[in-house]
């Protein structure tokens, strides 16, 4: 009966029934508890859920973990770094493609010209047909 | 760097207390930015803030703040996916860039296997192999458009490996629906660019943060 949420255990209290955090903190996962809190600590993560509806808490409360651990994996950028290198993956890949379809735009442009080339040529072909 | 004691910084002002010339976060928080502290200390909280850039190089800090920062400002903006719901976009735009990718350059395969019989491309293929050794003998355009420097590899990795395992990870375990989260970062996207290229957004003008 006295099963105290992940959150309660580390904040050293009583759970209470209606406990903000037990829901998104089980006991069986200590670590998770332990990183949000290190990173904003017990009431900031207590006033963001509050705000949000019940639905999304959950979702909140991953992603509140998910930005705390790769901010405690890299305290200089957290998850900023992975914002940053997809910005730069993103621009690669839009100049690959400039790239390729500026290619593509030159093999049409061969094509059309090798057409128009062919039907000048057949101009000067048998001369019958042509010139009278 | 820290402020004269006429002129504290954000951080002062904003906890109403002196600006010590030791303030931590007076080189941070210039006193013109004050909405900068504002989110910071609203998500994490000032002795948060305290004890992560007492733990860093005073050359990390700056960066440390802005991407902070940063953080701040995606979790007020998205109050439930914050920066994940822009990792989250992201991740499906540079999907769909693949995808075109890899369209075009079917496309261009076509073309290139066309096996056009034209005088002139015949001509240009036969320059391009002897002259260059390049490892795409058939592509006739690349060295007249793209460069000869160009390399046709582009990465399948979308971010160093750490961040890829820390991505999928956090996405087993939590199967966010990519349509919910679309829905909640459309409006997120737009201060990303700000973040990226300075200019002035949650007062954060001073600079970018720089992964490299």
């Amino acid at each position: 009966m006295n099963s105290r949420c992940a959150a309660c255990k580390y904040l050293r209290r009583r759970c209470p029934s209606d406990c903000i955090f037990s829901p998104y903190f089980p006991s069986n996962d200590p670590q998770r508890f332990a990183c949000v809190h290190k990173i904003y600590g017990a009431s900031n993560i207590a006033k963001m859920l509050q705000q949000i509806p019940q639905h999304l808490k959950a979702e909140a409360a991953n992603s509140m973990y998910f930005e705390a651990w790769c901010r405690l994996a890299d305290p200089v950028y957290g998850c900023v770094k992975t914002i940053s290198l997809l910005h730069q993956q993103i621009d690669h890949a839009h100049s690959q493609l400039a790239i390729i379809q500026a290619e593509i735009t030159f093999y049409k442009a061969q094509i059309h010209e090798d057409n128009n080339q062919t039907q000048n040529a057949d101009q000067w072909l048998p001369a019958s047909t042509f010139h009278k | 760097m820290a402020s004269s004691s006429n002129s504290p910084c954000a951080a002062c002002k904003f906890l109403r207390r002196k600006c010590q010339p030791e303030c931590v976060f007076a080189p941070y928080f210039p006193p013109d930015q004050p909405q900068k502290f504002a989110n910071v200390h609203k998500v994490f909280g000032a002795s948060n803030v305290t004890k992560l850039l007492n733990e860093l190089h005073p050359h990390q800090r700056e960066d440390a703040v802005n991407s902070l920062a940063y953080e701040a400002d995606m979790r007020l903006r998205d109050p439930v996916y914050g920066c994940v719901g822009v990792i989250s976009l992201l991740q499906h735009q540079l999907r769909q860039l693949q995808m075109d990718l890899s369209c075009a350059k079917s496309e261009l395969s076509k073309y290139q296997n066309l096996g056009i019989t034209s005088h002139g491309l015949i001509a240009a293929a036969a320059a391009a192999a002897s002259t260059h050794g390049h490892h795409h003998p058939q592509n006739l355009g690349i060295n007249l458009i793209g460069g000869g420097g160009r390399d046709h590899h582009y990465h399948h990795q979308f971010f160093p490996r750490e961040q890829q395992q820390m991505i999928r990870t956090f996405d087993a375990t939590n199967n966010y629906d990519a349509s919910l989260l679309a829905m909640n970062v459309s409006a997120s996207i737009g201060p990303l660019g700000q973040f990226h290229q300075p200019r002035a957004a949650g007062g954060d003008d001073r600079r970018s943060i720089d992964p490299s």
